[in-house]
């Protein structure tokens, strides 16, 4: 299951930033969740102390999150990552812990509650193993601190994040909006 | 640098955003003031007026 020989790639994946303060992240974070519609999402942060805090406010918000950090036991991380897996809970908050990009074929959005830090992390947070014609939906916060580091992400990775639109198209991350064309391609 | 983050982590996640949770989050308003382009524009010729600081380990 495991092959550190696969590349990941944006393909895809449609790729959107929302220009936020840090106050108005969670704002707009549950604005989102009202808004899309999520199979299972992953969301991002830079810290294991934002992992947490978020994660409690997620729960406060009346959605059902499990989380995950590096200052974990390995053990208990590689249970609430299986249960995950299994559907058991829709999202999940998390600091960079995958280094071969999410093959989970149910998560269909990918939060960046937090912009990393460089184009490395961001390409094994949303990218994916070139081998599934998977259809997602990659959403970032951007402070005005995080146009830097955008700009380098962009650059170096030669793709763009486009302004989030009032609408999405399911037809960009949602299964059953897929077209039959589409499913017929990833045959 | 722990100060600015802590600092960070309260104003992300203090108390006192409740009250506009009912409200939907203006995506398009808060866009308005992020021209990306021009933003980029500039990074970039700050870049290339020797202003190195921003490439270092890039």
């Amino acid at each position: 299951e495991i092959n550190l020989m696969e590349e990941l790639t944006l393909k895809g994946i449609t790729q959107f930033y929302a220009y936020v303060t840090e106050r108005q992240k969670v704002h707009c974070l549950n604005t989102l969740f009202s808004r899309l519609q999520i199979n299972q999402s992953i969301i991002f942060c830079n810290s294991t102390q934002r992992v947490e805090l978020l994660a409690k406010k997620i729960t406060q918000l009346g959605y059902s999150c499990f989380y995950i950090h590096a200052k974990m036991m390995q053990e208990y991380r590689n249970r609430v990552f299986h249960d995950f897996r299994n559907g058991l809970c829709r999202n999940l908050v998390c600091t960079d812990l995958f280094t071969r990009g999410i093959d989970i074929q149910a998560v269909n959005v990918v939060i960046n509650f937090d912009f990393p830090k460089n184009a490395e992390t961001y390409l094994h947070r949303i990218g994916r193993s070139g081998r599934f014609g998977h259809l997602g939906l990659a959403i970032n916060l951007i402070t005005a601190e995080d146009r830097f580091n955008l700009k380098v992400v962009e650059d170096q990775l030669v793709t763009e994040i486009k302004p989030i639109p009032g609408n999405i198209d399911k037809s960009l991350y949602v299964a059953e909006f897929h077209s039959a064309s589409l499913n017929s391609e990833a045959e | 640098k722990n100060g600015q983050m802590k600092n960070k982590d309260d104003e992300c996640f203090g108390d006192g955003m409740d009250d506009v949770l009912d409200e939907d989050f203006d995506f398009e308003g808060n866009l308005a003031l992020f021209d990306k382009a021009a933003v980029f524009s500039e990074i970039d010729s700050s870049d290339r007026r020797g202003n190195g600081a921003r490439s270092r380990g890039t």
